[in-house]
């Protein structure tokens, strides 16, 4: 069987790996001007309710369009954070950050997939997009970090011996 | 309603001792001590403490609260304090503070390590369990290591509370090879076992019961 055919990994992009080295470098330490009156507490706090009310298992395009404009302006915020400079046993203040960080990331992720895919199927349910749509959307996601944010693709599910089909109870 | 929390402040890299940091937090009825504590770190995020499940699962929040060592995630502020009240964290005692409520907890891991902690499986077992068998293992086997036995009872033979509660679990397993066999290496007599039994039941989070195990 070859369920994943021979789909190999995409390169990623060459100055990546540079580019996320500066990119920590630049932030840790104390030199960065905190944000006043914000905290990473703050952002993941607004992050939690902003997936929970937008970004639930049932979803609409103008939500989600709403929740990326969101997630993008958290993203703004978590940018002018001050990193907890010092890197110490059970620093969980920077643990709080780079989790944050993540969430940020997973979030843009997971309502940028559900935004493209007008349809619904299991637990994404479009209100918009109420029926199963096999013709368009019977396709994987696949996701990889670009420069400015998550790129979306789409590949062909590869069908062996059960057909997929809607689900009948 | 308010609250006073004194919570034991210890960086190695700059304290010889405990100190107590008072900080002043907002609560209400339904709140646990790990949901105050969470209040106070946002207050001062390089307060460190462990946790992780938030529902007396996973082991991670014991500490020393008020007057005796409980899960900070499974006690709620209201049975310990009032409106106005105080409410005092430690680390667990027994155990070499790292920082702040934070313990090593090394020396607890390798005590258990003494026990051989892991069903040793008789040569042949299909792997059947009989439910009378099963309802025995399941007390101690709810065990969440979270230290608080260590921290606060005795198990008054050769073994530490918790890596005792492991072996029993194992004694009375009918796959496992040793089986009561195991109890030779507690030293303990039918007497202090069930002085344990009692002492554990009253300060284990998970309200374990040993089941009787025949000492060889
Ligand atoms: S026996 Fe109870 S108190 Fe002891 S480590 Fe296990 S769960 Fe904690
Ligand atoms: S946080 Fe897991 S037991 Fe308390």
């Amino acid at each position: 069987m070859e369920i994943t055919a021979s789909r190999s990994w995409p390169a990623p992009p060459r100055d990546s790996l540079a580019a996320a080295r500066q990119r920590w470098e630049d932030n840790f330490g104390e030199s960065r001007p905190a944000a006043a009156g914000d905290s990473v507490f703050a952002i993941r706090h607004e992050l939690n309710r902003l997936m929970t009310e937008k970004v639930g298992v049932f979803r609409t395009g103008a939500e989600l369009q709403e929740a990326a404009g969101e997630l993008a302006a958290l993203r703004q915020r978590y940018r002018r954070l001050r990193v907890p400079g010092r890197e110490a046993p059970f620093r969980y203040d920077l643990v709080e950050y780079l989790e944050t960080g993540y969430l940020l990331e997973l979030g843009e992720i997971i309502a940028g997939a559900a935004l493209r895919r007008t349809e619904s199927r299991g637990a994404h349910y479009r209100l918009d997009y109420p029926a199963r749509d096999d013709r368009n959307w019977l396709k994987h996601t696949f996701i990889r970090r670009g420069e400015g944010g998550p790129v979306f693709t789409s590949g062909e599910v590869c069908i062996t011996k059960h057909l997929p089909g809607e689900r009948g109870y | 309603m308010r609250l006073t929390l004194r919570v034991a402040r210890y960086d190695p890299g700059a304290d010889v001792d405990i100190r107590m940091q008072k900080y002043l937090v907002e609560w209400e009825r339904q709140e646990t001590v790990l949901d105050v504590l969470f209040k106070a770190w946002q207050q001062d995020p390089t307060l460190a403490f462990r946790r992780s499940c938030r529902s007396g699962i996973c082991g991670s929040c014991a500490m020393f609260i008020q007057d005796g060592p409980r899960l900070a995630c499974q006690t709620l502020v209201g049975d310990l304090a009032g409106d106005g009240g105080e409410l005092t964290l430690r680390p667990l005692p027994g155990f070499r503070p790292l920082k702040d409520l934070v313990v090593d907890l090394d020396p607890f891991f390798d005590a258990l390590k003494q026990v051989i902690p892991w069903v040793l499986t008789v040569p042949g077992h299909d792997g059947r369990v009989a439910p009378e068998d099963s309802r025995r293992i399941e007390g101690p086997a709810t065990c969440i290591l979270c230290g608080i036995c260590d921290a606060g009872i005795d198990s008054g033979g050769n073994v530490r509370p918790a890596a005792l509660v492991k072996n029993v679990r194992l004694a009375v397993d009918p796959r496992d090879a040793l089986g009561a066999q195991r109890m030779k290496v507690t030293g303990l007599t039918e007497e202090g076992l069930q002085t344990f039994r009692q002492l554990l039941a009253r300060i284990c989070p998970k309200g374990i019961e040993l089941p009787a195990v025949a000492l060889e």
